[in-house]
């Protein structure tokens, strides 16, 4: 799972977003954790992305049982300081969760707004 | 009819939090192999609710038999407990008994006066260890930009908490970011979790993981979560 995945409109957006952002990876899922789209950098391998929608999958699960539902950003960081953010948003009724991972000190925020934007456009299409 | 085993096969915590787990009620009868102490836990709807020993009773009979290794154990169903002498929940009892394991903590001298109705001795361990995790939340609360604090077993049994909301539900999502955080670690070979955020509306927990169980540090509106985290360093082994 190197190559991206996903409709070319929603694979654009995140591949934007990951040259913009400097993100080692962005994944896109719905609110089970399913794959919709993903966006690899390069010399990020296979086995890692894999990991990466594997956890999204069983945090959204977990999260749901948790009652979390409702939570804006999940943010977990390691002591090297680079971090997997995770950002629930709404697009025509559905929860779609957009995951980044980072190294330290990048910033993300106004990125991911970007993000979130350009797959509620692609969407509409 | 009672259930007796070795604890070579299934040891003391084991035993406590299986039958806390399914709500017993049952006299624990334990031998010690090395020295051949004995003592007696005695359950009540799935709490440990006395504890006695060579005449000593009270939670520090708890933490000693924790550490056995060696031995046989008895259960016995249905036998009502002769005094209450606990009243820590049985999961605060095994993360305070594993805490002191860890860390080698010795065994306290035998008290010289008698156990009190609550198993907190004259100058005892108890109350200074329920005051040690009381203080320790206060230490928390006092660091600039926290507003409240909920300490989460890893099962999200909440041990303590200074929150005036749902403190189980903060504490859920304690052990929810703290679980998904040793996810990471191994799905990534990621380094170690330092920390991670749950963002809610205007709301910001903070999550940090302990060796026995997770601290969720519910933010002000403005605090910076790594600036809060830069500050635990000396109230939490971080």
């Amino acid at each position: 799972m190197d190559e991206p995945f996903g409709p070319e409109n929603l694979i654009a957006a995140l591949r934007t977003l990951n040259a913009r952002g400097e993100f080692l990876i962005t994944v896109l899922t719905d609110a089970e954790g399913l794959l919709m789209a993903s966006a690899p950098s390069p010399g990020w391998d296979a086995e890692k992305q894999a990991a990466v929608v594997a956890l999204v999958q069983r945090a959204a699960r977990q999260a749901q049982a948790a009652s979390m539902d409702a939570a804006d950003e999940v943010a977990i960081r390691d002591v090297t300081g680079r971090r997997l953010i995770c950002r629930p948003f709404e697009v025509d009724g559905q929860i779609l969760l957009l995951s980044v991972l980072m190294e330290a000190g990048r910033p993300y925020r106004r990125l991911t707004n970007d993000a979130i934007r350009d797959v509620r456009r692609a969407w509409a299409f | 009819m009672a259930l007796q085993g070795s604890l070579q096969d299934m040891g003391v915590a084991d035993l406590i939090q299986h039958n806390c787990q399914e709500g017993r009620t049952a006299r624990v009868d334990l031998r010690n192999g090395s020295g051949g102490q004995t003592a007696a836990l005695f359950l009540e709807q799935g709490q440990v609710v006395h504890a006695e020993s060579q005449g000593e009773s009270g939670e520090e009979i708890v933490y000693r038999v924790l550490s056995w290794t060696e031995g046989s154990f008895s259960v016995e169903p249905g036998v009502p407990a002769p005094d209450h002498t606990i009243q820590r929940s049985y999961a605060g009892l095994l993360l305070e008994g594993m805490r002191r394991i860890d860390e080698g903590t010795p065994e306290p001298e035998p008290p010289q006066a008698a156990s009190s109705p609550t198993g907190v001795k004259a100058g005892g361990g108890p109350a200074k260890e329920e005051g040690s995790m009381s203080e320790r939340i206060q230490n928390l609360k006092a660091i600039e930009g926290v507003a409240g604090v909920v300490i989460a077993a890893r099962d999200g049994v909440v041990l303590e908490h200074s929150l005036d909301g749902d403190p189980d539900k903060e504490g859920a999502v304690a052990v929810f970011v703290g679980y998904a955080a040793a996810q990471v670690g191994q799905s990534l070979a990621l380094g170690d979790f330092e920390w991670g955020t749950v963002a809610i509306g205007k709301e910001t927990m903070l999550v940090v993981e302990q060796p026995d169980f997770y601290v969720g540090l519910l933010l002000e509106e403005k605090a910076s979560p790594a600036l809060v985290a830069s500050k635990l360093e000396g109230v939490l082994r971080i």
